[in-house]
Order: C-alpha cells, then structure tokens, then sequence
C-alpha cells in the first residue's frame, strides 16, 4: 500500500477513528495520542496486512490496542489537574442512553459500538477485537439486555 | 435508533484530532524520507557507542562463577538420571566485572539445556543484563519455550547490581536443529545501564511518578522500553525482568548491541560473547513411553482415537484423530490466522484447545525452565476428521507421574478480552492416559495401558449447581440454568447430585485393559 493509499483510507475513516477512541478514552488529548500512536504503528507494520481490503477492521484494531495501552498506563498514572485536558462537550440529546451505553463494560461497548453505530458486520467486529463470531453475538445480545434492563 | 442517530450520542470529530492525523500523515512522510522525528515523543538521546569487541571462548578468568542450576533443577524434578549426564563447562568471558558464563549443558538430539550465568560489577549501580539468541552453527537457535523473549522477539533483561544481586544463572532451553554431532555455540550477553531508578520488587510501586515501568513477561504488561523516554522509574514486577523493546530487526539480521543503547531509557555498555567450538551429544539411554496401538474413546459427540503416543524425558509427539457425524465446523481465515495450527472448533463451543496435564491437574507446558512445552496443531484427515498433534520439547520428569490427562485448555473468565470460551472448566476431563513403566535393568520402554473415563478425585474440581437441582454440571448455564453456583465436585456428591446427562453425559470413555495393548518396541 502506497503513503497516499494509506492517507487516503486513513482520512475516509477518521471519523470511526475517533468515536471508537473516544468511546474508550473519554479524554481528547489520550484521542489524539492514540490515533498519532496507531497510525504510526499502522504505516510501520503495513508490510504486515496481507489484504488490504481488511485494512479498516486492522486498523481499527491497532487503534483498539493503543488505546487499551493508554488505559492501562493511564490506571497507573493518576491523572494530576494540571495534566486534565478540557473536554469536549458531548449533545445532550438522548444523555440517559449515552450514559447507559458508557456504564456498559468495555468488553461490551466496544462490539455494540462497532456494529451498531459503525456499522460494522459482526465478522469484521469479531476481527478488531480478536474475538470469535459468536462471541460478538454473545455480546451484543449481553449489551442490549443490560441496556434495555437498565431502562426499563 | 438509526446509525447516524448513534454516532450524534457521542462530540464531534474535534479539530485538534483532525490537525492530529495530518501532523502524523506528515510524520509518516518525513519518516520515508529517513528524518524522523516524532511530534509527542522527546526525541532520542545519541548513541553511546562504545561497541566492545569482545574477547572470545575460553577466556576462563579467576572470577568464574561456577552455577549448578541445571544439574539442581533437574534433581528437583527428580531427574536424577539425567542430572548425572550434565556436562560441566565453566567457560567464562569476563572483563571489567562484566561477564558470561556457560556452567553446564546437557544434550539429546535437538534438544540443548545450557545452564550460564551473568555477573556485573559491584560498583553500586544497577545494571540490565540479558542473553541474546543464541547461535548454533552460524544460525539463530530458537527457544523451546518464549521465555527470553516475547513473540515480538523482543530480548528479557535482568537488573543486576546495585540493590539487586549481582549475578543471575539462567536455563535456556534450544531447539538446536543441528544435523551434526558436534555443533557450535555462539553465546552473547549484552549489558546495559540506566539513569533511571530501578526499583526493587519489594517497594509498592504502584503510586510512583510520573509513570511506572512494568515488564513482567505478561503480554499486556508488555511496554516497549525504547519508546518510553519519559518513564522516570524501572520497576520489575514478580520474575524480576525487563524487556528491551522490540528488537526483532537487530535479533534477525544479527547481532547489534549498538542498537540496544539507542534509547534514553538503556545505555550500551559492553558485551561478552562466549565461542564455544563443539558440544557433543550426551545423553545415555531414556525412559521412553512408546506405543502405537490405536485406542478410542469418545467425548461429547466425538470419538477420538489415540493414533500413537511416544514420550522420552525430551520429547512428546501424541496423534489424536478427532471424528464427529457431520464434522467440524471450520474456524474462519481470520481466526486460523490468528491462532494458527492450535485451534479446533467443535460444535457447541466456540473454539478450544486440547492441552494435556499432569495427575495434579498442572499443565505439562507450565512454562517453567525444564519442564516442558506442548504445541498443539490441527490438519485435516481423510473423510472430515480431525488430527490433533501435541509436539512437546522438554524435559518431562517421567518417571514421577503414571497417568497424563487430556484436557480442554480454556482461557480464565479474568481474560474474556481474548474471548475464548469460558463454559469449559479445567475439571472437563477429555480423557485420562494411563502409563506405565517398567524400571527394570533390561528395560527403558514404558507402555500406554489404558484410556478410561474421569472419577472424581482424579484431579480438583468445580462443578455447577443449583441448591435444588437435581444434577451437577460442569457448565454454569447448561440448558439455561439461573443461579447456579460453583462448588466442588465433593460437595455435589455429598448433596446426592448425579452427573447431568446432557453436559457430562457425553463424557463417557471406553475403558481399556492392559491386555489390549502389547508393548511397542
């Protein structure tokens, strides 16, 4: 895959990109760490991705990573004031079902968010995640009952 | 709910990460144009390039330091036998208070267990030491077992000095793969020093600032060393390693300390290499579990087949053939990828493998130094069937256990992020293999005797039930049972609790005799 291919793919996904990194995240400046972070890695390793028309589902899953990464580094690195970036303002439409869908454990916002709202088959959900299909059913079907129990 | 209502839940692609991926398109093209230079990262400090050439084998200096590591280690696995044909060496590379040693090997075919050890000065500073890949005629030597590196090949260290010791005997387990009798080692350990504190594993670390390094040989704590410039503090945490960050380039194309030191994080300092021209294979006659006679049995909606089963103290090679009406579904391109060649699926599950314990319930491949390591592989049989490999390199303390089991390997509930199926429990019990062995004189062959079907007491166990259910089950929600609770296999027999007929039903083996089976030569 040529520089421009890739900047290409890249800039038609940067929305995805930044949904699923902030749906993890939930901090701006971690965003833009990780997608600096993944795209880097992603040009390094392209060698890496024999079939480039997976290359959505990979890069999304090295986004995954960096970002579980940054969670992890960030679990033992309290966050300072000073190191507290501002953060962007979510719409207040439908705030209880965003709430609902952020108190979901990451293992299940991540497949809802990636089928539901990104669209993505459950084959290529179960691709960036490192998960079987069924697995992504599983979870899927977890996610709407925790939400649906929640609401009602 | 639509898409596009969905994604209005969450803030607008802000400007600041847009502006992000063009700074970083940008980087990536100054990258080809070999100026790098990362925007957040600080830059890299220069090279400290004091490439020792090092002195080669045999420079046996007054300081050795003589390790039995491998000869105790194999006494501890009560291997007695073997510990008294472990050749001493005491070849020792020192200078500067920096040095390598290879203490004793042991070999037998393919497999190589050297025994060396690494010292550092005792000047009061905390080195990082480690072993690079080994070379064996000329070739880069693969490890039994991913112990030295990670799959991203990337080189274990060890802080030495300082509040550490200051040395560390290390087993290292190779598949030498060499055709000749004789072959060469060539052995190199590379030294390194850093600014940074290294704090010793018996200090909380976890408040520690800004950010504290944690490289316990577990992939998710896996951290790459040489792109964390600003981590202030080193911590090992439990076996006392660190990884150097990824190497592989350095490790596959040969050996290049220089780049080791190409971090701020880790200075070069020295290396020491150990030529050694010729170690000779020596390892007299072992116990060797050997027979070939097919057995069956079934488990679940599958009858497997034991193809041949043939252990010495180094190697396992068991063949299983796996049949079911209809056969097996096939795991997607995806998944074999990602798993290659130690992923069956079978119906009802998502995907498992089948990994063999010891009587206690332990896996054969624990990861210790010598004890052994099981890879499992998967090819197609004639007329849908399965063949199941299990390939061990090792050494397997034989004559200590008469019984090995087959066993569903599943990952933990702790690591559903890996998605592996959780229903299966490690009591699930394929089937048991009943060895024995004759110590006599005139004799080293061992014999499987029998297949048979789990007992309870077989090994430790946790079932599933409800206070008022009729069964125990091994599956926590077998036929959508609500609350059940995980309790041993003693108490749902104490409660009067059959076995449930759906999920361990199946779970029924054709016990053998011993004289089925004749011994295989």
């Amino acid at each position: 895959m040529t520089e421009s291919v890739f900047s290409e793919r890249v800039r038609a996904l940067q929305g995805p990109l930044w949904r699923i990194a902030w749906a993890i995240l939930r901090n701006s400046a971690d965003c833009d760490d990780a997608i600096q972070e993944t795209l880097l890695r992603a040009w390094n390793r392209i060698g890496s991705l024999r079939d480039e028309t997976a290359f959505d589902a990979w890069l999304m899953r090295i986004l995954v990573n960096e970002c579980k990464d940054i969670l992890r580094r960030r679990a033992r690195r309290p966050q300072t004031p000073m190191e507290a970036a501002p953060e962007l303002t979510a719409p207040e439409e439908n705030t209880a079902l965003r709430d609902s869908i952020f108190a979901l454990p990451l293992s299940l916002r991540l497949p809802l968010l990636l089928h539901y709202m990104e669209g993505y088959s459950v084959k290529e959900t179960a691709r960036m995640l490192h998960l079987p299909e069924t697995t992504v059913h599983w979870r899927l079907h977890a996610a709407r009952k925790r939400i649906r129990d929640e609401w009602n | 709910m639509t898409r596009k209502e969905l994604q209005n839940l969450f803030p607008p692609v802000p400007g600041h990460f847009l502006d992000r991926i063009d700074q970083t398109m940008e980087e990536i093209e100054a990258m080809n144009k070999k100026s790098v230079k990362r925007i957040r990262r600080v830059s890299r400090p220069v090279l400290i390039a004091a490439v020792l050439i090092v002195a080669l084998a045999g420079t046996a200096l007054a300081m050795a330091i003589h390790s039995r590591l491998l000869k105790d280690t194999l006494k501890d696995l009560s291997v007695e036998e073997l510990a008294e044909q472990v050749v001493d060496m005491t070849s020792v590379n020192a200078q500067d208070g920096f040095s390598l040693s290879l203490d004793e090997y042991i070999r037998n075919g393919d497999n190589l267990f050297l025994s060396c050890t690494l010292k550092v000065p005792e000047d009061g500073k905390t080195y990082l030491a480690g072993i690079m890949q080994p070379l064996i005629d000329g070739k880069i030597a693969s490890y039994h077992i991913i112990r030295y590196f990670d799959n991203q090949s990337s080189m274990i260290v060890y802080p030495l000095g300082g509040a550490f010791p200051a040395n560390r005997s290390l087993l290292l387990p190779l598949n030498v793969k060499s055709a000749d009798d004789d072959l060469s080692l060539d052995l190199k350990a590379v030294f390194l020093s850093t600014d940074r504190p290294i704090v010793s594993e018996s200090v909380d670390v976890e408040s520690r600032q800004p950010e504290t390094l944690y490289a316990d040989g577990d992939p998710e704590q896996w951290i790459d060393l040489m792109e964390y410039p600003e981590i202030s503090a080193l911590a090992p945490r439990k076996s006392g390693v660190f990884y150097t960050g990824e190497s592989k380039e350095w490790l596959n194309n040969g050996i290049d300390p220089e780049a080791v030191g190409n971090t701020s994080l880790a200075d070069y300092v020295t290396t020491r290499e150990l030529v050694i021209p010729e170690l000779k294979e020596r390892v007299e006659r072992e116990l060797v579990y050997n027979d070939v006679k097919e057995h069956s049995f079934t488990w679940r909606d599958m009858s497997i087949t034991v193809e041949g089963i043939r252990m010495t103290h180094f190697d396992l090679d068991l063949r299983l053939r796996l049949e079911r009406d209809g056969g097996f579904p096939r795991l997607d391109a995806d998944q074999e990828q990602e798993w290659p060649d130690r992923v069956v699926g079978i119906p009802g599950y998502d995907f498992m493998f089948l990994g063999l314990a010891y009587p206690d319930g332990s896996p054969v491949h624990n990861y210790e130094d010598l004890s052994g390591t099981v890879v499992c592989g998967m090819e197609d049989g004639d007329d849908g069937s399965l063949i199941y490999t299990f390939k061990g390199n090792g050494i397997f303390p034989l004559s200590t256990f008469d019984r090995l089991l087959i066993v569903p390997e599943y990952w933990s509930p702790a690591e559903e992020e890996y998605g592996y199926d959780t229903r299966l429990d490690a009591g699930d019990i394929v089937a048991t293999l009943e060895l024995t062995t004759d110590h006599g004189p005139e004799s080293r062959e061992a014999k499987l005797i029998a297949i048979r079907d789990w007992k309870p007491g077989d090994a430790p166990q946790t079932v599933y039930a409800t206070d008022r259910g009729t069964y125990y089950h091994f599956t926590p929600d077998c036929g959508g049972m609500m609350n059940s609770k995980a309790i041993s296999i003693e108490e749902a027999l104490a409660a009067g609790k059959p076995a449930c007929p759906v999920c361990i039903g199946g779970h029924n083996s054709r016990v053998s005799t011993e004289d089925d089976y004749s011994l295989s030569n």
